[in-house]
């Protein structure tokens, strides 16, 4: 047990605090929305009704898309854009999808490799793609939940506001709904950004995402 | 994902919504001022009063309110719900006694504005 804690820490420590800060957020946004239902003068909701309200789906999607865009713009702008200092960049000669060899497929595969990635065909294209397709999956679904439980908040915010509610296709093209997804994604990128840029001149010691303390300052595609 | 919504498909809490309104025209019909205020939300019940200066249930059989008919249209998101009938507009809200009016006698303002109402609060 211990061993298995120890091997799978990242992956459970982060499953671990999703789930606190998930519940945390409930509480949170439980009170804030009766909060904003008595200023209105109108019915306050209790725990279970809030957590399967579309306000919580609404502000539990948009930030799920929003760091599931990230990711992936990231997989596959690594792939092409390069960062001189960087742990985040590939070395600077590597731009691009990469030789066989340096993948390690077909005949470059060795007896570890996956099996996708010793076979040819179809079955390598999309294994060599695959970490993008789910998190571009998971993206698009996120941010179709998003716009459909924020298009019912929104126009629960409408009635509120003794106005007719709109369609799914007028509230997608609503400033609620860009205002929302916008916010998240800029963040996003200035986070993706800075640290790539920043990681060339700091460091984290011990931290797979830094670069060994003595490492150069120009030396790319080197983690700790 | 229409669930999700909270838009479609529940055709019980759609009932529930134009039970009320149909209960509150029923009372105001009746002249039953009392059971047409219990229908009210707290926040359109005070208002009435303060603006007519009266209690409620006087107050709201004086209002000029288009006669009640069937409910066309609901509309239910959340804690919110919009019912059309033939003759008026009406808006109501969750509470914990249930469904409340909380706008009636309504008609569009145009430009996307709030609808003007005889009766609101909430």
């Amino acid at each position: 047990m211990r061993r298995f804690l120890t091997l799978n820490a990242l992956g459970l420590g982060f499953g671990a605090l999703f789930l606190l800060t998930l519940c945390a957020q409930a509480v949170a946004g439980w009170q804030s929305f009766n909060d904003e239902q008595v200023a209105a003068q109108v019915g306050t909701i209790g725990l279970l009704d809030y957590v399967t309200s579309t306000d919580f789906a609404v502000a539990v999607a948009e930030n799920w898309q929003s760091e599931f865009l990230q990711f992936l713009v990231y997989l596959v702008a690594t792939i092409w854009l390069l960062q001189q200092g960087s742990p985040e960049s590939k070395q600077l000669d590597k731009a691009g999808l990469e030789s066989d060899e340096d993948q390690m497929v077909g005949a470059y595969a060795d007896a570890d490799s996956p099996a996708w990635a010793r076979a040819g065909g179809w079955r390598r294209a999309i294994y060599g793609t695959s970490l993008a397709l789910v998190m571009g999956a998971i993206f698009l679904a996120s941010w179709l939940v998003q716009s459909v439980a924020g298009w019912a908040a929104y126009d629960e915010q409408r009635l509120q506001d003794h106005r007719d509610p709109v369609d799914w296709t007028s509230y997608v093209a609503s400033a609620d709904f860009w205002e929302r997804t916008l916010q998240n994604w800029q963040s996003e990128f200035l986070a993706v950004g800075a640290m790539a840029v920043l990681s060339i001149y700091l460091r984290q010691r011990g931290s797979s995402q830094s670069k060994p303390l003595g490492a150069a300052h120009a030396a790319t595609g080197i983690e700790g | 994902m229409l669930a999700l919504a909270g838009c479609a498909g529940d055709s019980g809490r759609d009932r529930a919504v134009s039970d009320v309104v149909t209960q509150f025209y029923g009372a105001l019909e009746a002249g039953d001022g009392p059971g047409a205020c219990r229908l009210l939300a707290p926040a359109a019940r005070d208002a009435l009063e303060r603006d007519a200066q009266a209690p409620c249930p006087e107050a709201l059989l004086d209002e000029d309110l288009p006669p009640g008919s069937a409910a066309r249209d609901t509309a239910v998101y959340g804690t919110a719900a919009q019912v059309r009938t033939a003759t008026d507009t009406v808006f109501l809200g969750r509470f914990d006694g249930g469904w409340r009016v909380t706008a009636a006698g309504c008609t569009g303002a145009g430009d996307d504005a709030p609808y003007d109402c005889t009766v609101e609060g909430g």
